[in-house]
């Protein structure tokens, strides 16, 4: 090596070192360290004079290093280092020693400031003694940008860059480019509408050649580095293909669902399918789809319940149950029996009380009856396969009308007269009226199934032989289970299968006063009330378990108990004392806290069996297979049973069953028969789980319980069998309906489809991944509003009439809410009106800092109100005015000539409790006029929040991603805050806007299309410089351990297999200096920052 | 005269020097026993550095990063972290009373911050006394 | 069963005996051990801290060094002495000359304040130890259909030591909840009674009693509770005062939360003090004793 000479140069700084460092007496320090040639003392080095000291020392003292005693590396490094360079020798030769950020303006003991000063020195010159001279690579510069933010700062850059003939990507998470300049209503100081000036750069933007607008779109990773970065951009699902749209908005107009505007700040509505507003760009369409919700994914047979409800609330009926009829037939028997899971899911339940979604579904199909159903068929029939359906209860029906809509001929054998199963001869009329099973009935004959009713089939081959090809088995479990208890086979004992369908045939039963009924579910309770019916004034059920487990229905038990049927609960039936050939009464044991009572009677003339469902075993199926349990055997997934082409399901299968689980078996049963019978795959697709909704927003839901349906008088019920539950009337079910809270939002009612002459709705779409090159970023993520209702006293979302600045920037937009008319949630207009300032800002306990613009835009409100309301009072409550800025002042002088109310002192606190009676009704502001020095009570009828700026919601995870840092009060971090504000620490990164800092509309262009005459600089120059200071790995070294492969953040490590030695890509290594410190052989120099070098700044700094 | 301790601050470049820099430019006070050495990131600490800083001189090392989840380089001060905790044991073996050797963490903006743990740090250093170079009694 | 020492307080022996009284018995129903302090002296509370400060806080710090002796948590009923030792406790802690100082003093009587001892207010070590689930379990007789206007006071709420959101406090809010009652909603929960000032600017503070009376009777009230032994008296001995100034006939009982807890635990009125209330509690709590 040759040998070292090192120059010296200690800065003053001015005073700014000089008066707490004694500058000579370091540099006479300096002079004497080890290979020092020359140590000088000058007042400022950063300058050309002091620059040139050095250069000609290089030259005519032929140094080869050189250190710096100044301010800060972070300040000056390149400064310093581009005079060695320019004096001839690499300018890696250089070190720097902080002695002014961490020395001089840091410490008060000149003495000790000093002996500090000369050590750093001392550290430096030992340290640069080792520096080697190192190379900094060129990489290109790819010449595409990418934008973050489509508000007015990311539009301006995308212009500024596109005009510039380079290609932008500008990525906006909402459905269109605008962002809050786009809700403003007039803008500061001109008073020019935000609209007008904005949507003209906003269409440019969607035309020019030059961009690439991907909105409704995030960017999720990035990765590179200067000059090539590589992103993904996840562009959410729009569900409209945007190729295909026109922007009419026929969907927006039917769709049934409606949500808070996000664009008016809650104040009107959206639909689900929405237009983001007026002037959206692209003026495309967007489903807001959040999932599926809760009330869908319960529904064992997958009936749209969101979408019935949604439709029913805008009065839309027929489709409401067009929807249900997608799905299922028998709409009006299970909209009065179903056992509806879906409310116990339901979200609203959460609130207050969850939707009476199946009372709705009744409705439907009560009102379709009501204004007379139009006729339902015939289906067209498409394919040649004939389907047998045995059985035609629920299942049976189900299977059947699915397969008629798939195009299959059907034809559904019944053994009884009339078909219904259970339905008819199960349930009684009181709960279910036959005239709701025979209009379902005809509805599905209309459709052309056939149903054959009185025709027992007793053999499956045979079938096979008159030319099915599938047969669907759904024969039910209808024989009762036997009791087991001694008495039971007296003719008063009536099983309650057999009793049920005699009553439902037509036929008179008699029974005795006293009824008892074993069994707990619904048909225990359901015999129990036909009892009842029947004359019995003394009805009793016995059921084995607690009144907490019986399986009947609430509802079914609170009727019963309104008929005055009583309920021995924890008791069992042990025998049926009969005397004479007759019943006298039932003998029972019953259990409390684990002690069983003594053996008591119940006095009873009939015995009513209800404890259970069996099935039968007939001839029919005689080569099908049966489970232990007695039930039949089939493939949980198909529902096949061991012989081909037999399926079966519902009670026949699974034992007693709700209805609806019934029909989902047929559902089931019909889409295996169309697979079995198009030679598909039978089990493929068929367990997909529907994505739940599983956070749902409930802050602003006011608690309303459910509506109250009608029900008949108990006095009336006695003697008849008309039905009990009366329905709803068309006001009320609307009522109801408006309660759901709309969990996914978009509740795939369809509607849009139909509605969309353009079909570009597609709502089977997902989320898609871009990946897209760039040179350089430009982060413009802008703003969010500071929620006011953590400040308490203001009463925001306590009190109507208290809004924040966004909202009256809507409220007074002639296309906002109410056309641009200020109003009061009451619809009056207001005769006074407080603006707050500073709310939120300059308060310690939220954000510290002045948002700048809120006294701006306090003044315009002041200004607007005066326009439309000439006769009302205007208050302004304000700390300081802060007017700086071209014509603002002058605003200002207009606003207070506008005849406003300027107050100067802080609004304390916004009351409606009146003291006087001009404070009636009103809202009160407590404030202190300062200058008059008064506390005074202002009553108002409005209020307007002039609240602080924030950093986006976005922001934090954008900041993640690109590796850009905050800095305290959450906005992003400038490289040097007054002569670089929109660059980043990263290069290549630059930000611009109110991401940096609140700002105005003027500074907020302004410094976006700096920002992106920084990246075009970076692409005119095609290359960048990458620093040399990267890592090595030495490869004799190496003993190939790979410790450092996975250590690299960057993935610069490779290992060559050849070699067996691991290797550094120096493109991609930024000199973190990690692995280097990983190597158990020392194998890895990290240049610039190495052992050697480290070290002997650490022992010079300690000398 | 008072026992003046001599303490060596390694800081990352990125978050920790910034902010000391921003002490210095916001004109914080802070005790002149502190003298620093940057690296890029704090991942570069080597153990070693800090052992040999004892011997050297120092009667106590501080390490300055990153915040977690904010480390310019993605991961490198979940390195410094994991080599910390190892080295901390070791120096326990040894006899090293556990304040002298301290890691911990500044953004760019915490320049308040970079003062308080520079005066907390040479306020435990001057109770400790001196770091007993010689062997000491375990040798 | 957790066990504390019990700083009672002069107005225990005086204006607020229904205080003292209720709190040691819910304490002893609740599982509390309350052990009086020995040899406590006053703490000096806001009349003291305006005549001499360095003596005021040497006072407070008698208690506190006698307490610290216990090793227990101090805890005292009375919101007014809980701020004036806290305070006592934290200027010491902050400034060692301070501390230094009084330490000075109190090494003339054999004691020495460490710096140990913690100070709380009843009230939140019920709610923090105890808890309020613990309360409602204990519950013999559930206030319910009671309206309660529940009243904090200023000390629960003060920057350095209280405990509870100063513009809409809600602790004493879910105790009124926990032993079944109806906690009303009014908008003056969190205004001024008047405090000691009640004294010198008497016709002021009735002023501000009327306005939260009226304002808790407005919205359905039917008494009041309240933490605190200084707005218990200007409530319940003012309210008389207020009736014939403003021509109202306000007839709400001013009650201790104390009190109301041992009404809901079912303990008996002689337990509670409640015959020290001056505006008769008995006919609205008739159906609860």
């Amino acid at each position: 090596m040759d040998e070292v000479r090192i120059g010296v140069y200690i800065c003053d700084c001015g005073t700014n070192i000089a008066a707490t460092v004694d500058t000579k007496k370091v540099t006479e320090f300096a002079q004497g360290l080890d290979s020092v040639v020359v140590a000088r003392n000058y007042k400022y080095m950063c300058s050309d004079p002091g620059q040139n000291l050095i250069k000609d020392d290089i030259k005519e003292k032929k140094l080869n290093r050189v250190v710096v005693a100044a301010c800060s590396p972070r300040m000056h490094e390149p400064t310093f280092r581009r005079a060695v360079q320019d004096a001839g020798i690499n300018k890696y030769y250089f070190q720097m020693a902080n002695i002014r950020e961490q020395c001089s303006w840091v410490h008060e003991n000149k003495e000790m400031a000093t002996e500090k000063a000369k050590a750093l020195v001392e550290a430096a010159v030992r340290r640069v003694a080792y520096h080697e001279s190192l190379q900094t690579r060129e990489v290109p510069v790819n010449p595409n940008v990418l934008v973050v933010g489509g508000g007015i700062a990311g539009i301006q850059a995308a212009l500024e860059i596109a005009d510039g003939g380079k290609k932008v990507y500008l990525v906006e998470k909402d459905p269109s480019i605008g962002g809050h300049m786009a809700m403003f209503d007039k803008t500061f100081p001109t008073l020019d509408c935000a609209a007008c000036i904005l949507t003209p750069k906003m269409t440019t933007v969607g035309q020019h050649p030059n961009i690439d607008l991907l909105s409704y779109s995030e960017v999720e990773e990035v990765s590179g580095f200067v000059g090539n970065f590589k992103a993904k951009i996840k562009r959410k699902a729009r569900y409209v293909d945007e190729t295909k749209c026109t922007g009419c908005g026929e969907c927006t107009k039917v769709c049934p669902v409606h949500v808070d505007n996000e664009f008016d700040m809650g104040l009107s509505q959206r639909s689900a399918a929405y237009i983001q507003s007026a002037y959206a760009v692209p003026n495309k369409a967007v489903i807001d789809k959040k999932g599926v919700s809760p009330c869908r994914v319960a529904c064992p047979a997958g009936v749209n319940a969101h979408a019935y409800i949604a439709l029913i609330s805008q009065g839309k009926f027929k489709e409401a149950l067009e929807v249900v009829r997608k799905s299922i037939p028998l709409a009006g028997v299970v909209g009065r029996v179903c056992y509806h899971p879906c409310e116990t899911e339901c979200e609203r339940a959460t609130v207050d009380e969850g939707l009476m979604i199946r009372d709705l579904k009744r409705f439907v199909a009560d009102y379709e009856m009501k204004i007379g159903r139009e006729k339902a068929g015939p289906v067209e029939i498409t394919k040649d396969d004939r389907v047998a359906v045995i059985g035609s209860g629920p299942a049976g029906l189900a299977c059947a009308f699915d397969l008629i809509k798939n195009g299959y001929r059907v034809t559904v054998f019944e053994k009884a007269e009339k078909a219904g199963g259970l339905m008819r001869y199960g349930i009684p009329n009181f709960k279910l009226p036959e005239n709701i099973v025979d209009n379902e009935i005809e509805c599905i004959q209309e459709m052309g199934v056939e149903i054959k009713t009185g025709s027992e089939i007793n053999d499956i081959p045979d079938l096979f032989n008159k030319g099915y090809k599938a047969v669907f088995l759904a024969t039910g479990a209808g024989k009762n289970k036997e009791l087991g208890i001694p008495g039971e086979e007296n003719d008063n004992v009536f099983p309650a299968l057999d009793f049920l369908k005699k009553i439902n045939s037509g036929e008179k039963i008699a029974v005795g006063n006293k009824v008892v009924i074993i069994g707990g579910g619904n048909i225990a309770v359901e015999a129990a009330r036909v009892a009842w019916r029947l004359g019995a004034n003394d009805v009793t059920i016995v059921y084995k378990k607690s009144e907490a487990e019986i399986p009947a229905s609430d509802s079914e038990v609170e009727e019963a108990e309104q008929e005055g049927i009583k309920f021995k609960y924890d008791t069992t039936a042990d025998e049926i004392v009969v005397r004479d050939g007759k019943v006298t009464g039932v003998k029972c044991v019953s259990e409390a806290k684990g002690q069983k009572s003594d053996q008591f009677v119940i006095d009873a003339d009939n015995v009513i069996n209800a404890v259970g469902q069996a099935v039968e075993k007939t001839e029919l199926s005689k080569e099908l297979a049966f489970t232990d349990l007695g039930y039949l055997e089939v493939d949980p997934v198909t529902l096949e049973t061991n012989v081909s082409g037999v399926f079966a399901g519902g009670e026949v299968v699974a034992g007693q069953l709700d209805v609806i689980a019934s029909v989902a078996a047929g559902k089931a049963g019909a889409e295996s028969i169309d697979r079995y019978l198009s030679g598909n795959d039978m089990r493929e697709g068929r367990f997909e789980q529907m994505p739940r909704v599983t956070k749902v927003n409930k802050d602003k839901v006011k608690t309303k319980t459910r509506v109250v349906m009608s029900k008949l008088e108990t006095s009336k019920r006695n003697d008849n069998f008309d039905e009990v539950e009366l329905g709803f009337d068309e006001s009320l079910a609307i009522e109801e309906a408006k309660r759901c809270l709309n969990c996914a939002v978009c509740s795939e009612c369809m509607l849009c489809v139909k509605a969309c002459e353009a079909e570009a709705i597609v709502h089977d779409v997902k989320e898609q991944t871009l990946e897209v090159e760039v040179g350089s970023i430009i982060v413009a993520t802008g703003m969010k509003q500071f929620d006011p209702e953590v400040m308490y006293t203001y009463g925001y979302n306590r009190f109507d009439d208290v809004l924040t600045g966004l909202e009256f920037e809507r409220l007074s937009n002639a296309s906002g809410p109410t056309d641009g008319v200020v109003v009061k949630k009451n619809g009056e207009k207001p005769k006074s009106v407080a603006i707050l300032h500073c709310v939120g800002s300059r308060d310690e306990n939220y954000h510290k800092y002045c948002s700048r613009v809120c006294c701006m835009y306090s003044l315009k409100y002041a200004h607007l109100l005066k326009e439309k309301l000439p006769e009302a009072d205007v208050y302004q409550l304000y700390i300081d005015m802060r007017c700086a800025g071209s014509g603002y002042e002058e605003f200002y002088l207009r606003l207070q000539e506008e005849g406003v109310n300027f107050i100067r002192g802080r609004g304390a606190e916004i009351t409606n409790t009146a003291e006087t009676p001009e404070e009636k009704d009103k809202l009160i502001v407590h404030c202190e006029d300062t200058l008059i020095r008064k506390k005074r009570r202002l009553p108002v009828d409005m209020v307007i929040l002039s609240c602080a700026l924030e950093p986006s919601d976005g922001a934090e995870q954008i900041g993640r991603v690109l590796s850009i840092s905050k800095k305290a009060d959450g906005f992003f971090l400038e490289k040097h805050p007054k002569l670089d504000p929109v660059s980043t620490m990263t290069d290549g990164i630059f930000i611009a806007g109110c991401c940096q800092g609140p700002k105005d509309i003027p500074d907020t262009v302004a410094q976006a299309s700096a920002a992106a005459a920084r990246a075009l600089a970076m692409i005119s120059n095609n290359k960048v410089e990458i620093d040399g200071a990267t890592s090595e790995i030495i490869e004799e070294l190496c003993s190939g351990c790979r410790i450092c492969n996975n250590l690299c953040p960057y993935s610069a490590i490779t290992f060559n297999e050849t070699k067996k030695v691991s290797e550094i890509n120096p493109v991609l290594c930024k000199g973190c200096g990690v692995c280097v410190s990983a190597c158990p052989s020392d194998a890895i120099t990290g240049n610039h920052f190495t052992n050697k070098q480290i070290m002997a700044e650490i022992e010079g700094v300690l000398a | 005269m008072s026992f003046e301790p001599k303490i060596l601050g390694i800081l990352c470049n990125w978050c920790s020097y910034s902010g000391a820099d921003l002490a210095g430019t916001s004109r914080k006070k802070y005790p002149a026993n502190i003298r620093i050495v940057r690296v890029m990131c704090s991942g570069r600490v080597d153990p070693v550095f800090i052992l040999k800083a004892l011997q050297s001189g120092a009667d106590g090392v501080l390490i300055l990063g990153c915040h977690p989840g904010d480390c310019h380089y993605t991961s490198g001060n979940y390195k410094a972290l994991r080599r910390m905790e190892m080295l901390k044991k070791l120096a326990e073996q040894m006899g090293i009373e556990d304040d002298r050797i301290r890691l911990d963490w500044v953004a760019a903006s915490e320049g308040d911050r970079f003062a308080e743990i520079i005066k907390d740090m040479t306020e435990k250093i001057k109770q400790l006394g001196p770091f007993p170079r010689d062997g000491g009694d375990n040798g | 069963m957790k066990s504390y020492t019990y700083f009672p307080g002069c107005s225990s022996e005086a204006t607020a005996v229904g205080l003292d009284v209720s709190s040691r018995s819910i304490a002893e129903a609740l599982g509390m051990e309350l052990k009086e302090l020995e040899d406590w002296n006053c703490c000096g509370s806001t009349p003291y801290g305006s005549l001499d400060e360095l003596e005021a806080i040497a006072v407070a710090a008698r208690n506190l060094a006698l307490a610290e002796k216990t090793g227990l948590d101090l805890v005292t009923p009375c919101s007014s002495c809980f701020v004036t030792l806290s305070k006592a406790r934290v200027h010491m802690m902050e400034k060692p000359q301070l501390k230094a100082k009084v330490n000075q003093a109190l090494a003339a009587v054999g004691l020495e304040y460490k710096g140990t001892v913690k100070v709380r207010l009843l009230i939140e070590a019920l709610m923090s130890d105890i808890t309020a689930e613990t309360i409602t379990s204990k519950v013999k007789k559930p206030l319910k259909g009671l309206k309660v206007a529940p009243y904090t006071g200023c000390q629960e709420v003060r920057p350095r030591f209280g405990f509870d959101h100063p513009e809409n406090p809600i602790a004493l809010d879910t105790i009124v909840e926990a032993v079944g009652a109806d906690a009303v909603p009014y908008p003056s929960k969190s205004k001024c009674c008047g405090g000691s000032a009640v004294i010198a600017e008497e016709g002021l503070c009735i002023e501000l009693m009327y306005k939260l009376l009226d304002d808790a009777a407005k919205n359905g009230a039917e008494c009041i509770v309240t933490p605190c032994p200084l707005c218990q008296m200007n409530l319940d001995a003012y309210q008389a005062k207020v009736n014939s100034k403003y021509n109202t006939n306000f007839n709400l009982p001013v009650l201790f939360v104390t009190q109301l807890i041992g009404v809901a635990l079912g303990l008996k009125q002689d337990k509670l003090g409640l015959k020290k209330n001056i505006v008769n509690p008995n006919k609205v709590l008739a159906k609860y004793l």
